[in-house]
């Protein structure tokens, strides 16, 4: 979809065109929910979080403005929902945390979201360990790799959708490659330690 | 150099000729191989730089490992994670409840009104426009009077009332009514010089009942100044000499009950009656009845 292509269907939704807003929604979700699976890890906060951003996106058009691409909008309502989410679901006290850590279930439920995002009963350990080795980032470098290296977006648009300067989405974006590849070498031990004892 | 051995010359080599010289045979060494490789997933490497990276890697396996074991990580990133997903109907339907969709029809229906309401405005501020430009004193609102500045002046002229007395006489009528006051009538006009001839300050103190009627013949706006001593005082405002002076008269239109001893100012065109009503005495019943009402709420007196 072009810029001119899309300003024009963006003016139909906002004159209230059903199928003008309907196509603004087909030609963007596959791409949001992806983005929204890897960064949260559960496909069904995915789903729920891209939802709610398009409904908010749709009845709030008139304050889209013109300069910008629907898609950093909506990647942007959609990233502010993800993260009021987590604030939202943070422990109040720091004893919860540890009672969670104390009792595993905290590695459980990393575990088990990233079994959910791929399915791991069809052999795709690769892709899990990907997902499980993006679920050890924190929310921002996470942020940064997806957006840099899944959405294919530039360093200067990710600086700008996450209002911080150029130089740090570049460390944060190398940190994060890092931390990545080393959780990836650690996976890897583990698995042909497992490997060698069912053999 | 003690010793008396020559110092060996080397040739100096300008700064930054290590990076910039693609044909120098010097492998590259760890720091700037791994500043190369981010630069290579940045995508920001040049092509001569990413031919020399690759060169470099070909002695360097374990960094060779590492890009490739990047690479895979990246590709795998790329890869689709979940079964096509249909948002549309839901999104729609909740968008569709907050804020119904229009048919076509319905569309182009609200596009002319709001071009017949623009067009509207537009031809009801030209209106005005024409209006302004063909009568230049008409306005809205009444221009505020300084009305401070304007008793004072009142104060000040009727002082002088007996030098201006003559240079008013030509200028201007005072009309008496038959039944006045019981004191002389002292308004009087007073013109201001004529380079700020805007309006016309008229002082008038009126020291009992009745009413005063001064008359202007000019279209000229006319401010005017009274004391009246003790009852309500209104200032009614007719025969107004066309109809955009009419409206701005009205507009201007002075007719609030005043409280004695409160001057009454305002500006208008044509005849202006000042009326002032006496203040109700008490009368002896209700005095009776006050004597009456002070005897029953007086504490008992003490034997």
């Amino acid at each position: 979809m072009t810029r001119a292509e899309e300003q024009a269907i963006i003016a139909l939704a906002k004159a209230g065109d059903r199928s003008a807003s309907e196509a603004l929604i087909r030609h963007h979700q596959n791409s949001l929910v992806a983005y929204l699976v890897r960064l949260t890890g559960r496909p069904e906060t995915a789903e729920d979080v891209a939802q709610e951003a398009f409904y908010r996106a749709l009845t709030h058009l008139d304050r889209f403005d013109d300069r910008y691409r629907f898609s950093t909008w909506i990647f942007t309502i959609a990233r502010r929902l993800f993260v009021n989410g987590i604030q939202k679901s943070k422990p109040l006290f720091d004893s919860e945390v540890i009672d969670r850590n104390d009792r595993g279930s905290l590695h459980e439920d990393a575990q088990g979201s990233a079994d959910r995002v791929i399915g791991h009963e069809q052999g795709e350990g690769a892709r899990d360990a990907v997902q499980m080795a993006l679920l050890t980032l924190p929310v921002l470098q996470r942020e940064i790799i997806l957006l840099f290296h899944m959405m294919d977006w530039s360093i200067v648009m990710i600086a700008e959708h996450l209002e911080i300067p150029e130089g740090t989405v570049k460390s944060h974006l190398h940190r994060a490659r890092m931390r990545m590849r080393d959780s990836l070498k650690r996976n890897e031990a583990v698995w042909s330690k497992v490997r060698e004892m069912w053999s | 150099m003690s010793t008396g051995e020559r110092p060996v010359q080397r040739p100096v080599k300008p700064a930054g000729s290590r990076r910039s010289d693609p044909s120098r045979v010097q492998p590259l060494q760890g720091a700037e191989l791994d500043t190369l490789l981010d630069a290579y997933f940045d995508r920001t490497l040049t092509e001569g730089a990413q031919d020399r990276l690759l060169d470099a890697l070909k002695h360097d396996p374990k960094r060779s490992e590492t890009m490739a074991r990047t690479q895979r990580m990246i590709d795998q990133l790329r890869q689709p994670v979940l079964h096509d997903v249909d948002l549309a109907d839901s999104v729609l339907n909740r968008v569709s409840h907050r804020k119904p969709f229009l048919s076509s029809q319905w569309r182009r229906f609200v596009r002319s009104g709001r071009a017949a309401s623009l067009a509207a405005c537009l031809v009801g501020l030209l209106g005005v426009a024409m209006l302004w430009r063909s009568w230049p004193e008409a306005r809205l609102a009444p221009t505020p009077a300084p009305v401070a500045k304007v008793v004072d002046s009142s104060q000040a002229m009727a002082n002088r009332m007996g030098q201006l007395a003559e240079t008013m006489h030509g200028m201007s009528a005072v009309k008496e009514p038959a039944a006045g006051p019981k004191s002389a009538p002292r308004g009087q006009f007073t013109p201001l010089p004529r380079s700020q001839q805007r309006y016309v300050v008229v002082p008038m103190n009126i020291d009992g009942a009745g009413s005063r009627t001064v008359t202007r013949q000019d279209p000229m706006p006319m401010t005017m100044a009274a004391t009246p001593h003790g009852g309500s005082g209104g200032l009614v405002i007719d025969q107004q000499p066309s109809p955009v002076e009419w409206i701005a008269g009205w507009m201007a239109m002075f007719a609030s009950e005043t409280r004695p001893d409160e001057p009454v100012a305002d500006q208008g065109y044509g005849r202006v009656v000042l009326k002032i009503a006496p203040s109700p005495a008490p009368a002896p019943l209700q005095a009776a009845e006050k004597e009456q009402d002070k005897g029953a709420i007086a504490p008992p007196s003490r034997r």
